[in-house]
């Protein structure tokens, strides 16, 4: 009985891209005569390899290749500036603390029934919710009452945040996912100002609230798996600020209040 | 010449998509991290040697995934990405500086991987996730199979759950 040689996954990758050394090619040729398996194996990549052109666009993929390029390369150059930026904010907010220290109270006060938390202004990622009217469409404010069939159109600023989802909890516990468009697309997020989201977002007739959450990472956002983590958290508890979520991602909410409440 | 990153997508994108596919699981995340490998040529344009396009495509595709792995065990995410006893190997391996953290930061590990932070773990993926032997492994990493040998001693001297692997 002869031991046949095992041939890793790289070696039949290389093979079928035309790149082996001539002696691991003839070796593999020579099994290839042979063995089933191994000719399976060697059929599976090239099939995949007509799925690959077939099923996924190249020149969207492409496309995105060089959008994700560019937004790192714009992060790097804003990642520059962050520390004078931080130093700038410092020293802002140490001058208005000596100076005016009742407004400071004002400012910074912790909001529990709309905004979650203290932000900088310009350096948070935050979300921007604008309610369709006959004639363009009116900034919503946190708490802002809102009716069944309001149609709402969201956008968000990304700050530093590379990547992030965007998605709203209603009064009777429903989970609506509005960024990214479903759980297998991209996380990533644009940059540049403010980014509408493509599509708006008509109220249904959930009662008391509508909250939407805003949940940014430096690194690509498993959806499938936090939607999944939301519908437990909410089976306890519907309406909560913050929600918990490991400490890597930062969180930003707003509630709409609804008009029977 | 820098590289045309058309041509390199359509030749490499495949194999580096099924090296995202087997190592993650998970199709959303392996197109994610097919399109992060593009990034990263296209970073390094200026400087990328292309003599052995298919193993550094490959390599780069493994270390992206190891770092997302890694990654996303940190942020208490991982479920999907540990299925079972293979990818529990390669979780341990992606995690292996978070391991050393836990013990201390003089940790004699923690001191080898600072040194070679990639390269181990490459090693180690190689070997015991994919099944090359030490020669192929060598062949693949440039180094001697004594060399490959002496790394993956000293990593299951220090992760002992990897030694019956």
């Amino acid at each position: 009985m002869t031991n046949r040689i095992q041939f890793s996954d790289l070696i039949l990758e290389k093979y079928v891209l035309n790149e082996l050394s001539p002696v691991v090619r003839r070796q593999l040729e020579q099994a290839l005569l042979t063995d089933e398996q191994l000719q399976q194996r060697v059929s599976d990549i090239k099939s995949s390899n007509q799925a690959f052109a077939s099923q996924i666009n190249a020149d969207v993929m492409l496309a995105q290749i060089q959008r994700k390029q560019e937004v790192q390369t714009d992060s790097a150059k804003s990642a520059n500036w962050r520390p004078v930026l931080t130093l700038v904010a410092t020293v802002v907010i140490a001058v208005s603390i000596l100076v005016l220290p009742v407004q400071k109270n004002d400012q910074l006060e912790y909001n529990p029934d709309g905004i979650d938390g203290v932000r900088l202004k310009g350096l948070e990622p935050e979300l921007k919710l604008y309610r369709k009217m006959i004639e363009g469409a009116e900034r919503l404010s946190a708490n802002s009452i809102v009716h069944e069939g309001d149609v709402i159109q969201l956008g968000y600023v990304a700050a530093d945040a590379r990547y992030g989802m965007i998605f709203s909890i209603d009064g009777n516990a429903g989970i609506t996912l509005h960024f990214p468009e479903n759980a297998q697309s991209s996380s990533l997020l644009t940059t540049s100002g403010e980014a509408p989201l493509s599509h708006a977002y008509q109220l249904d007739d959930a009662p008391y609230f509508e909250r939407f959450y805003f949940v940014t990472s430096s690194q690509p956002v498993p959806v499938a798996q936090l939607l999944q983590r939301l519908k437990l958290q909410v089976a306890e508890q519907v309406d909560v600020i913050k929600l918990d979520l490991p400490e890597a991602y930062r969180q930003f909410s707003f509630k709409l209040r609804k008009a029977d409440e | 010449m820098k590289p045309d990153i058309d041509a390199l997508y359509r030749r490499y994108g495949p194999m580096v998509l099924r090296r995202c596919r087997q190592l993650l699981r998970d199709e959303a995340m392996a197109l994610d991290l097919m399109q992060d490998v593009f990034v990263k040529v296209l970073e390094r344009r200026d400087s990328l040697s292309l003599e052995a396009p298919s193993s550094l495509f490959y390599h780069m595709a493994t270390n992206l995934c190891l770092n997302r792995i890694r990654d996303y065990r940190r942020l208490r995410m991982e479920s999907s990405l540990s299925q079972d006893d293979k990818n529990d190997v390669l979780a341990r391996i992606a995690t292996v500086e978070d391991a050393s953290e836990q013990i201390g930061a003089a940790n004699v590990l923690n001191r080898i991987f600072r040194r070679h932070p990639a390269s181990t773990r490459t090693i180690a993926t190689l070997h015991l996730y994919d099944g090359m032997t030490l020669q192929e492994v060598a062949s693949e990493t440039g180094m001697s199979v004594s060399g490959v040998r002496k790394r993956l001693r000293l990593l299951k001297s220090q992760l002992p759950e990897l030694r019956e692997v």
